[in-house]
């Protein structure tokens, strides 16, 4: 009797493995982010230098910079992000969820978590604007919302999107700016 | 109706059909018949997948992506039907006991992964990530099984017919399992 149920349930579960490889063949998921352009990164034109009287002063010669080297697979640093933001307006999106996202985010940082994609195109997505470059993060370290965020917006024709691996926690740790709403406890 | 024919019919019922919903949705039909409290993407549990970080090549994602969904609503269909019955439990059993390794494999690792298991409606454990829950939800899950393979596919069963067409005449009780 057994012999014969280990059987039936070897079939099924071949039967379910054939059915899912000839699905996955027809209608593979996007399981990665599409590259991406390489970030904006503004050349900044120091203002020339005056010396006593108005005369020019020697221009000195500009240390070399460390080059910000972009990230592969659209990731992108706190550096990256302040070269970023120094060139243009850059948008926040937090992958995370609402109640994390209450007790604080990203400055002007748009909560857009994975789950409120499953009924269509969510309204806070159209409050983007596709001109300009969407950072998306969630919490950090392991946490994959931010790349599934990132490619359903993908998929909505966003073209300008990174992702920020360091997430809330690496840019909360950096002392750098966050938003915590009015009454949340800090 | 009798203890031993009913019970193994609600299991089944109850199993199979929780079994159907979980992987018609995790293969995203409600999402495409715009039914919007139980739309999901196969996208959501191929990150599921990816969250346990076990390190599978892409394509191995991509096949379970559909695999384990599929082999949910096999089971699910041929427990509801009655059909292959122990065939159907003992498929859950093991789908069960590998939803509880990875689980247990993350509690172990201390990483967090939210569970897409039944999409909006979040069944049983809420909102929260997978660990002890899940974890017992799974194993009740698989104990329901187990108890189906014991007893048999009760009453208002496809084998039990099958059984009957098999062998007219035969002395067979109604509800006797016939596997």
């Amino acid at each position: 009797m057994l012999g014969k149920a280990l059987t039936q349930a070897c079939c099924i579960g071949a039967l379910a493995v054939a059915i899912g490889a000839v699905h996955a063949a027809m209608s593979p998921v996007q399981l990665q982010v599409a590259p991406q352009p390489e970030p904006t990164l503004p050349v900044k034109q120091p203002a020339p230098p005056q010396g006593p009287l108005g005369t020019p002063a020697p221009v000195p010669v500009p240390a070399p910079q460390p080059a910000l080297e972009p990230v592969a697979g659209g990731m992108v640093s706190i550096e990256q992000i302040r070269a970023m933001q120094d060139a243009e307006p850059v948008q926040f999106v937090d992958a995370r969820n609402a109640s994390e996202f209450a007790k604080g985010h990203l400055p002007a940082a748009v909560l857009l978590s994975p789950d409120m994609f499953a009924a269509g195109l969510p309204e806070a997505a159209m409050t983007l604007d596709r001109g300009f470059p969407v950072v998306v993060y969630c919490t950090g370290g392991q946490c994959d919302s931010s790349k599934l965020v990132a490619i359903r917006l993908q998929q909505i024709g966003f073209s300008r999107l990174y992702i920020y691996e360091g997430g809330f926690d690496a840019w909360k740790a950096a002392g750098m700016r966050i938003d915590v709403p009015a009454g949340a406890a800090r | 109706m009798k203890l031993t024919t009913g019970v193994p019919l609600i299991l089944r019922l109850v199993l199979g059909g929780l079994l159907v919903l979980s992987g018609s949705m995790k293969l995203g039909v409600y999402k495409h018949l715009g039914i919007t409290a139980l739309a999901m993407d196969p996208l959501d549990f191929a990150f599921a997948l990816g969250g346990f970080k076990l390190g599978l090549p892409e394509m191995l994602t991509q096949v379970l992506t559909y695999a384990v969904p599929w082999g949910e609503l096999l089971c699910g269909l041929l427990l509801v039907a009655g059909l292959w019955t122990r065939g159907a439990a003992i498929g859950v059993i093991v789908l069960m006991l590998a939803f509880a390794a990875g689980i247990a494999s993350l509690m172990v690792r201390g990483i967090d992964v939210n569970c897409p298991c039944f999409g909006k409606l979040k069944l049983f454990c809420g909102d929260r990530p997978l660990g002890w829950c899940h974890l017992i939800r799974n194993t009740g899950f698989a104990l329901m099984g187990v108890a189906i393979v014991v007893m048999g596919p009760g009453m208002a069963a496809v084998d039990l017919m099958l059984g009957r067409r098999a062998a007219p005449g035969s002395a067979r009780r109604p509800g006797e399992p016939t596997l």
